[in-house]
């Protein structure tokens, strides 16, 4: 027996003879170079002095960690909670002790992440101390952030707020919200900007997935991931095409590698070698923004070796004949000279992709953010339609979704164009809500300026700055932008930071309500003296409720602590404003209020009692919270309960879980697959876009449906109509026909004509076609748009972009007249491209808040190729100035790699706190400033927008660079 | 690969005896957290799932662990 | 007895860091001090690996050969762990070390450079197993608490493995078998000898692809 303990050390000695020191670790350390071993030779050492002082090793210092070791005998709880960074939704075990959040252990038992997390999620515990967080609400006073209570901060913000209510009308405050409030938050939040009276609302998924919610829905019902992580495992070919899952979603890759070790075969085609480039079987380089040649180049020799599956497309989809003729003038030599593969690449992948079904497309940022987003995502979903990878286990479209919340946000939360689940702002869809709500219509629209404004669509997030700047006779609505409240969003993650500055300097007010003082906080004080209001927020970890990851499944998070310092709930402080703005009673008619705090559980009641559309009216909280506990008995493979008392259920039963949660409806595993019943989580294409179009049927063909559905051909959506024409009818209860009269599935809000639909086997949404032409789109066939910034001024003349469009959202918006303006590539013939890393998240400042954190990536810098950097006699990790066309300067460390291709520059989003050389330190309030600060590459980033959804081009655009 | 709830069943006759007679996994957790409130009375070992030693042993949790590596 | 043993399968290692920050969270590791890291050969090129490196707790550990204080002493299950009270912080074993594990506070010449930390396979160090003086010298002590290695347990891909040799092994074996290819165990012939008994298999194939701009 050796020895462990302190009093019998003796055995360990001197037991060891050889030493090695030829294989010395430090000594190949030395021979690499990589991310970040580079920066921390640059000598950074940035925080090390502020950390020293908390060291907890009493050897090194005296330990003054609060959390260090509570005292004896206090109450120990273990909390459930899931990581609010990506959308993985890695589930979190808290050990809590007397209130402090002591430690924090793996749950192997969640089926979606079996323990594992990435570094973002290992260090989420540091939410609960949070030295660094927004700690009393603070106001600006003569360019110093200075104490304020919530009392004068809930006055004087209201007060300010129904002044220029009344003055220039509820149209001139912009509320941004946050795809990190959950559920109950985000969807408190677009009822709150509706009972304040505006539409003018909007939150991160405008410019992370705006273009793949409106692109994917438009081709087959649905703009969500229509599988999920763990399906991946059954997969045979995975496609990464504009995502870099290694680094953005890191968790999602143990079911991507699980699959790979089984045989699938991993394909990247990025602009960059990422490091989900180094773990795939194959990686081919593209030019940035030339992903419709790349998808068309494959379809072309697809179609040209009959490898479609033609049965599929003959049943199930519309449109594929014109799609074809498009792809015929993407022959290999046109394919090659616009992204840069030649041809024997292009077959390889079309090969690989059609002779190891069934097989996946994978997508992020990569795909979303161009101008002609909505048409890159449409043209992925195409290539799966033409193989028949839709509607399979182990085949799909699997979207990444950014937030941990932003999918559930994007469905019921702040979204400019719609009230929650999609219903738009049509009067029938205000009228259901203010029916679910329980407020008269006529009281809603009296908030509002007008009929047509409550109907109109509000501004988005990307383009609030010209709500501000724009000229008021060029805009779509009465005043100007005077407020913008920023509700847990970064600003650094939106585009053209030169001009957000000269929009902050205009306003009448700004209210950052967030943890942390974000970059807003600094670039206003940057440039203001006052009229600047900071309201801390608690995180997640300090509330209860519930979040959607990306594959749609509803997670339970249990509250772990109480508010830290003097911050309150996102939904404590609505409700504060609400009484300010005397619609209080209206807005929490359904939902019990305790100590001004909202109950979360009667929020997600009344979201179950509305949201039809999407099937969110089945995940009660009490079915939530079950699956939370018994997380072990869900399989890891089909995410299906066996046995237990959550038996035949999927885990977090992922929307569409239709009807009532009495239904027991288990939830939708992978969308539109017909091999399932639809009770059982199958379903088919929607029939959402008419019965017929072009003398061709939009309803799918005989014997095309879900599995023993009552009628085996396609058929329209449900409603009373139809049900009484079937001779259905009658099988509604008399409480279900009262309230189904007259109304359709998603109206209906006894869910009984669901109920009824699925009894006889049928969606109650119909079965349609997958739309490969979208008539209603600009493009209605997808087409390949050189981005309004673009290298390629000879393809610019083939490929121009839209026309301008003079009112889009509320705002004018350029596409040809900018993009022909000049040839830009002269002065800036680099292309600039941004992402994410590993270590941080979205803007940054909350995960730049954190040491753990801190310490892995402590410099914004740029990836340039060797060949660009010798051109302008650069050296790895030396000074350098990018500059874009709109003359802004970033001070960056240079990182000299191949990552990178020649002609490619590559910058991290997620860092601010810089300003063109500038350290915002001093701009901050005083001890809220995050440990690492540096140049946001949104400072430089130029116009371009998305001709459907007004999603900002962040991927494709020109820069150069010198040494600094 | 092997489902979650199929790997039980499949895992090798020699190591599926070698983990027969550990307590189950509220135990192993109420003795960890009970650990923190009371360091003092733990390590004079007063817990059975606790060998004399306080070293390694297979508890559910590092059984549960090891299973997770091999979904 | 079962023998405690790290083990990082490169095929899997995404180069997350959720290893380094699950060491830190747990450990309360300071800034500047790393128990464990990352390192990526080949950065940015198709053959890009990245391996997770920290104490190996080797079978014969040159830092405990060459200490001069015999601070080190060695666990039942082969940990490999130190008492700082007996550490002058000379850095000998850092220079024997072949992972570069031993961690000092500052920068500094002998002396100078506080006591040495390094990873404990979450099992502590001399003092009682679970007290506050463990804790604040060592960090936590997971093996006496049932658990592993918190780096290990959390680890994004299962690429690191840490627990029993025996049983570590074994899953390594699996997936190499699964995958019909495999690499050496970096480190595993150095920090546990017996290179003929190591979980080994054919040489690593590359990405294929082009490498274009």
């Amino acid at each position: 027996m050796l020895l462990t303990k302190k009093f019998t050390t003796e055995m360990g000695k001197g037991a060891s003879g050889s030493k090695r020191l030829s294989r010395h670790a430090t000594g190949f350390l030395a021979a690499t170079m990589d991310r970040r071993t580079f920066l921390k030779r640059s000598g950074v050492a940035a925080g090390a002095g502020a950390a020293l002082s908390q060291l907890p090793f009493n050897m090194i210092s005296e330990a003054k960690a609060a959390d260090a070791k509570p005292a004896q005998g206090g109450e120990v709880v273990v909390r459930r909670t899931v990581c609010t960074h990506c959308s993985v939704g890695c589930a979190v075990d808290a050990v809590v002790e007397n209130g402090v959040w002591v430690r924090q252990e793996p749950v192997f038992d969640s089926p979606l992440n079996l323990g594992a997390h990435c570094a973002k999620g290992a260090s989420v515990r540091e939410h609960g101390h949070g030295e660094h967080r927004l700690k009393y609400p603070m106001k600006l006073v003569n360019g110093k952030y200075q104490k304020i209570s919530w009392d004068q901060a809930i006055n004087e913000v209201g007060d300010k707020l129904l002044a220029i209510r009344k003055e220039s009308s509820p149209e001139a405050v912009y509320w941004i919200g946050s795809s990190k409030h959950n559920n109950e938050q985000a969807y408190l939040l677009c009822k709150f900007a509706r009972m304040f009276g505006s539409n003018n609302i909007d939150h991160q998924a405008r410019i992370c997935h705006s273009t793949t919610v409106a692109g994917v829905a438009n081709t087959w019902g649905y703009g969500a991931m229509t599988n999920s992580y763990n399906d991946e495992a059954n997969s045979k070919s995975l496609l990464f095409l504009g995502s870099n899952a290694a680094e953005a979603h890191p968790v999602s890759m143990l079911h991507t590698l699980h699959a790979k070790e089984n045989g699938a075969k991993v394909i990247v085609v990025d602009p960059r070698f990422t490091r989900t480039a180094a773990k795939a079987d194959m990686f081919f380089r593209i030019r940035s923004g030339t992903d419709i040649p790349f998808i068309y180049g494959m379809l072309y020799h697809i179609f040209n070796n009959g490898w479609e599956d033609k049965e599929f497309i003959q049943a199930r989809v519309f449109g594929m004949d014109k799609v074809r003729e498009e792809v015929m003038k993407w022959t290999p030599d046109v394919v090659e000279n616009a992204c840069g593969m030649p041809e024997a690449d292009v077959l390889k992948v079309a090969e690989t992709m059609a002779k190891n079904k069934p097989g996946f497309i994978i997508w992020a940022m990569g795909q979303t953010q161009h101008t002609i987003g909505n048409a890159v995502v449409r043209a992925s979903c195409i290539l799966q339609l033409a193989l028949g990878n839709i509607g399979v286990s182990g085949g799909g479209t699997n979207i990444y979704r950014g937030h941990d919340n932003v999918q559930g946000a994007t469905d019921v939360g702040p979204n400019p164009d719609s009230l929650p689940g999609y219903y738009g702002l049509a009067e029938g869809s205000w009228k259901h809500w203010a029916a679910v709500w329980g407020v008269d219509y006529e009281w809603l629209k009296g908030r509002y300026v007008s009929k047509e404004m409550m109907e109109k669509p509000g501004m988005t997030v990307s383009r609030w700055i010209d709500g501000v700047l724009e000229k008021n006779e060029n805009i779509d609505q009465e005043p100007n932008l005077r407020a913008v409240v920023y509700w847990g969003h970064a600003p650094n993650s939106q585009t053209r930071g030169v001009e957000m500055v000269e929009a902050m300097k205009k306003l009448d007010l700004i209210v950052v309500v967030d943890p942390y003082p974000s970059a807003t906080a600094a670039m206003a004080a940057m440039v203001r003296q006052d009229g600047v209001y900071l309201l801390p927020a608690a995180t997640q970890f300090e509330c209860e409720g519930s979040c959607t990851a990306s594959n749609r499944s509803l997670q339970w998070r249990e509250k772990v602590i109480e508010p830290l310092f003097e911050s309150k709930t996102d939904h404590e402080i609505m409700y504060l404003f609400s009484k300010k703005f005397g619609f209080d009673k209206e807005m929490f008619k359904n939902i019990k209020v305790t100590n001004n705090v909202p109950s979360m559980e009667d929020s997600l009641r009344e979201i179950n009692r509305g949201t039809f559309t999407i099937g969110y009216s089945g995940q009660s909280p009490e079915r939530l919270k079950l699956h939370m506990k018994n997380m072990h008995t869900f399989d890891v493979k089909t995410l299906r309960a066996k046995g237990g008392p959550c038996d035949g259920d999927y885990f977090g039963l992922p929307w569409p879980c239709w009807g009532t949660p009495e239904l027991k409806h288990p939830g939708t595993p992978n969308l539109y697959d017909t091999s399932k019943e639809v009770k059982d989580g199958g379903l088919n294409f929607r029939a959402g876009f008419g019965i017929e179009r072009d003398g061709v049927s939009l309803l799918a063909e005989d014997g095309s449906h879900s599995k023993n559905a009552d009628l085996t051909t396609g058929y329209p959506e449900f409603d009373h109509v139809l049900l009484k024409k079937l001779g259905w009818w009658e099988e509604l209860t008399d409480a279900e026909k009262a309230k189904a009269e007259g109304k359709n599935w998603k109206t209906d809000l006894s869910g009984g004509i669901i109920r009824v639909a699925i009894k006889h086997g049928c969606a109650p949404f119909g079965n349609g076609k997958a739309r490969a032409v979208v008539w209603n789109f600009p493009d209605p066939v997808p087409l390949h748009r050189e981005p309004i910034f673009s290298p390629r001024p000879d393809l610019v003349a083939k490929y121009p972009s839209h026309d301008d469009k003079k009112v889009f959202w509320r705002l004018p918006t350029l596409y040809k007249t900018l993009q022909q303006a000049a040839d830009y590539s002269k002065d800036y013939p680099l292309i600039m491209t941004s992402g994410r890393l590993v270590e941080y998240e979205g803007g940054g400042e909350e995960t730049r808040s954190n040491p753990w954190l801190a310490e892995l990536q402590q410099e914004m810098f740029a990836e340039i190729n060797p060949k660009d950097a010798n051109d302008k006699g650069v050296r790895n990790g030396e000074y350098i100035w990018v500059e874009t066309p709109t003359k802004a300067r970033l001070k960056v460390r240079a990182q000299v790699t191949e990552r990178v291709g020649a002609g490619t520059v590559f910058l991290p989003f997620h860092f601010s706190g810089w300003w063109m050389g500038k350290d915002l330190l001093d701009k901050y309030p005083e001890g809220a400033a995050p440990i690492v600060r540096g140049e946001s590459v949104n400072t430089a980033t130029t116009y371009g927008y998305d001709a459907v959804t007004m999603m900002q081009e962040t991927k494709t655009t020109l820069c150069r660079f010198a040494k600094a | 690969m092997m489902s979650t709830a199929s790997k039980t069943t499949s895992t090798s006759r020699r190591k599926f005896i070698a983990t027969l007679g550990l307590g189950g996994a509220a135990a192993a957790v109420a003795v960890v957290l009970k650990g923190q409130a009371e360091p003092e009375k733990l390590a004079a070992g007063s817990a059975s799932d606790k060998p004399a030693d306080n070293g390694y042993k297979l508890t559910s949790h590092i059984r549960n662990y090891y299973r997770t590596t091999q979904v | 007895m079962a023998r405690m043993k790290f083990l990082c399968d490169a095929e899997r290692c995404i180069e997350c860091n959720g290893c380094v920050t699950a060491c830190k969270n747990e450990n309360e590791v300071p800034w500047g001090v790393n128990r464990r890291r990352v390192v990526t050969l080949n950065d940015g090129v198709p053959g890009e690996r990245s391996m997770s490196v920290a104490c190996m707790h080797c079978s014969d550990a040159p830092c405990m050969a060459v200490c001069p204080v015999d601070c080190f002493y060695k666990t039942a299950e082969g940990v490999v762990l130190h008492d700082k009270d007996l550490c002058i912080g000379c850095g000998y074993c850092f220079y024997a070390c072949p992972f570069g594990a031993p961690q000092f506070p500052q920068d500094g010449a002998f002396g100078l450079r506080g006591k040495m930390d390094k990873c404990t396979f979450c099992a502590g160090g001399p003092e009682a197993n679970g007290s506050e003086a463990e804790f604040k010298k060592y960090g936590r002590n997971r093996l006496s608490e049932g658990k592993l290695p918190a780096c290990a347990e959390m680890c994004s891909t299962k690429a690191l493995l840490g627990g029993d040799g025996d049983v570590i092994a074994d899953i390594y074996r699996t997936r190499v078998t699964r995958r019909g290819k495999g690499s050496e165990v970096w480190g595993w012939g150095t920090a546990y000898g017996r290179p003929d008994q190591q979980p080994q298999t054919p040489p690593q194939q590359q990405p294929q692809g082009g490498n274009k701009s």
